[in-house]
């Protein structure tokens, strides 16, 4: 078991004791994560932000259950994906927000890389959610294969042959737009 | 997407999902062809996007003040919660049947020297019983209705 394991296993386990330090560090280590995911999936950052906190709150209700510690971070996950279909379903409809609301990232920002951003922005929103929440997964740092196939309940073929065929229909989707992309390098 | 059949392979190399051999097969064929140099540009500009991680503020607090709230909801059934909420009742009731009509015959009415009409409650027989005795109920009223806002303002807090 690597280190950062580790400490989350132990983590989860004070957290199960109702230790709640050990709470606010498992939310600081994963909710970059379930922000990410959650808003690439409905593209509103306060809503996002919302359903990232009833992520954690879900997780915590539940935490008793939590029987392999160590696959905490996929388990966080797959909460954050059933919490977003919930709230599609009650909603009925996919919410599509002017691309001024996608939160400022940190880095260089000119006009190139926010145009460049919003093509790629705008072809995301065009892709089924269960597309969107695999690409973010696959590009998110250290999200293992493995993690993603847990996160989905798929086999790890299945993720992979899933995986590819998301990241296609992004290309697809962007094809229209590829000479401006790669003008804008 | 691409006229190139090898561009297939790009994805997969992107995301690492090429196994050693087919890896090295297509750095080598990327070397040569023009088409594939471009798709991988617009891969690589795809990943500079989506590696970017969003951050949600400081929101652990917020997480922890409402689990605490909602697992002093989810403690199950208890008389203590029966009691808290006949009193809420009792208090809700008091302050409509009592305290309301008490406050518009004699202090509103005294005030504006308005001459109220009550013949409608009167034919209820209960609370022409109660308007008989209006300071007392007044005062029982003022009580519960204070203590439930004082006991609903803690539960809010919490």
């Amino acid at each position: 078991m690597k280190n950062g394991e580790n400490d989350v296993v132990k983590l989860v386990r004070r957290a199960q004791d109702g230790d709640e330090q050990a709470m606010s560090e498992l939310i600081t280590m994963h909710k970059v994560l379930v922000y990410t995911i959650i808003f690439r999936m409905v593209s509103d950052a306060e809503l996002s932000k919302d359903l990232t906190q009833e992520t954690f709150i879900r997780f915590f209700l539940k935490i008793d259950k939590v029987k392999y510690a160590e696959k905490t971070r996929a388990w966080i996950c797959r909460i954050a994906r059933n919490i977003v279909y919930d709230h599609f379903r009650k909603e009925k409809r996919k919410k599509t927000v002017p691309l001024d609301e996608i939160p400022e990232t940190s880095g260089k920002s000119n006009i190139e890389k926010r145009h460049k951003k919003m093509i790629i922005q705008d072809a995301m929103q065009r892709l089924k959610e269960r597309d969107r929440m695999l690409l973010t997964m696959a590009y998110y740092e250290g999200f293992s294969l493995a993690e993603i196939a847990e996160t989905m309940q798929i086999s790890m073929n299945n993720a992979k042959v899933r995986l590819h065929r998301a990241r296609l229909r992004l290309r697809d989707e962007l094809e229209v737009h590829k000479d401006e992309l790669l003008s804008a390098r | 997407m691409s006229s190139c059949p090898h561009a297939k392979h790009i994805i997969s190399y992107q995301l690492g999902l090429l196994d050693k051999s087919e890896k090295e097969r297509f750095e080598a064929h990327l070397e040569q062809c023009l088409v594939c140099r471009q798709e991988m540009q617009i891969e690589s500009i795809v990943k500079e996007e989506l590696v970017q991680r969003l951050e949600p503020g400081q929101i652990e607090q917020r997480v922890l003040a409402n689990l605490r709230w909602r697992k002093n909801m989810e403690t199950g059934f208890s008389w203590l919660y029966v009691l808290r909420m006949g009193f809420y009742a009792l208090a809700m009731i008091t302050g409509a049947l009592v305290l309301i009509p008490w406050l518009l015959k004699y202090p509103i009415s005294r005030l504006f020297n308005l001459n109220i009409n009550f013949n409608l409650f009167h034919e209820l027989s209960i609370i022409s019983h109660i308007l008989s005795y209006p300071y007392l109920f007044g005062v029982i009223g003022l009580v519960l209705v204070s203590a439930g806002a004082i006991y609903s303002y803690r539960l809010l807090r919490e």
